[in-house]
C-alpha cells in the first residue's frame, strides 16, 4: 500500500461514519445512502493530493455528500410524478437500520417529513454542529434564507415532536 | 415566551444528542477500498491498452515506412544500374562506328589512285 493510498485509507476510516449519516439523513434510506458515500469517497480518492488539510478534507466532504444526496433526490423526485408530499410520506416509511437509540431512529423519522433543503440544513447544523453562517457558505444560499429554513425546520418538528417525542424530551 | 425558547432549547439538545454520526455499514470501508482498486485496475489496464496500441501502430509505421524506403531504394539502385548499363552500351557504340569509321576512311584511301 503507498503513502497516499494509506492516508485515503485513513481519512475513510475516520470519516465514513460522518459521510454515511449525512447522506442516510438526507436520503432517508440506507442503501441509497451507502452508495452516495461510497461514490464521495471514489471522488475524494482522486482528489485527496489536492486537499491541503483535515479541515479542507472534512469541508470538502461535507459538501460533496450534500450535493450528491441532493441530486440523488432530486432524480428520484423528478423519476417519480406524485407530488412531493407524498414522496416524503414514503420515505418516513422507509425502515431504517439499527441506531443507537430509539430516540435517534425516531428522531430520524421525524427528520425525513421535512422537505429536503430543511433537512440538510437541519443535518448540516446537529450533526455536523455547523453555525448558519458557514451553512450559507457551504450550500451556497444567503444567511437569511439558513435561518429562516431552520427556524422553520425547528417549529415543525417541534410540533411533530410534542405529539411523539413527549415522553423523551420533557424526561 | 421563556417556555417557548426552553422548549426549542431542549428540542435543539436532543437534536444534538440524537443526531450524533451513526456508523457506516458493515464492511463499508472495505467495499470502497475494492473500488478505488478495481478502478486503478482498470485505468491501468486502460493506460496499458493506450501504450500497446501506441507501440504496435509505431512498429507498423516504422515497417510500412521501412518497405517504402527499402522499395524506393530498390528503384533507384535498378535505375543507376540500367543508367551504367545504357553508357556502357552508347561507348560500346561508340568506339564501334569508330572503328568502322577508321576502317571505311583507310579503304577510300586505298582505292585513291
Amino acid at each position: 500500500m503507498n503513502k497516499s493510498t494509506e492516508q485515503f485509507a485513513e481519512t475513510l476510516e475516520q470519516h465514513q461514519g460522518r459521510v454515511f449519516s449525512i447522506a442516510f439523513r438526507i436520503l432517508g434510506e440506507s442503501g441509497a445512502a451507502e452508495e452516495v458515500a461510497q461514490d464521495v469517497f471514489l471522488e475524494l480518492h482522486r482528489n485527496l493530493p489536492r486537499l491541503a488539510s483535515e479541515d479542507h478534507v472534512v469541508a470538502w466532504l461535507r459538501r460533496v455528500t450534500c450535493h450528491r444526496a441532493t441530486d440523488v433526490l432530486r432524480r428520484r423526485t423528478a423519476r417519480r410524478a406524485g407530488a412531493m408530499e407524498e414522496l416524503q410520506e414514503e420515505m418516513a416509511q422507509v425502515p431504517l437500520p439499527p441506531a443507537s437509540s430509539p430516540l435517534m431512529n425516531r428522531m430520524e423519522q421525524l427528520l425525513m417529513t421535512l422537505p429536503p433543503v430543511q433537512r440538510t440544513i437541519m443535518v448540516l447544523r446537529y450533526q455536523e454542529d455547523i453555525e448558519p453562517e458557514d451553512i450559507a457558505i457551504e450550500l451556497a444560499m444567503p444567511l437569511a434564507t439558513v435561518r429562516s429554513h431552520l427556524q422553520r425546520a425547528l417549529k415543525l418538528l417541534r410540533a411533530k415532536a410534542e405529539r411523539t417525542l413527549k415522553e423523551y424530551i420533557r424526561g | 415566551m421563556v417556555d417557548s425558547n426552553k422548549e426549542f432549547d431542549d428540542l435543539e439538545r436532543e437534536l444534538r444528542e440524537s443526531l450524533a454520526p451513526r456508523a457506516a455499514p458493515l464492511g463499508f470501508a472495505n467495499k470502497v477500498m475494492a473500488r478505488v482498486e478495481l478502478r486503478d485496475k482498470s485505468a491501468f489496464s486502460l493506460w496499458r491498452w493506450f501504450t500497446s496500441a501506441a507501440l504496435v501502430t509505431a512498429v507498423l509505421l516504422a515497417m510500412v515506412l521501412g518497405g517504402r524506403w527499402q522499395q524506393q531504394r530498390r528503384q533507384r539502385i535498378a535505375g543507376e544500374r540500367a543508367r551504367d548499363q545504357v553508357i556502357l552500351a552508347l561507348r560500346i557504340t561508340g568506339s564501334t562506328l569508330q572503328a568502322v569509321q577508321q576502317k571505311v576512311q583507310q579503304s577510300a584511301k586505298e582505292s585513291q589512285p
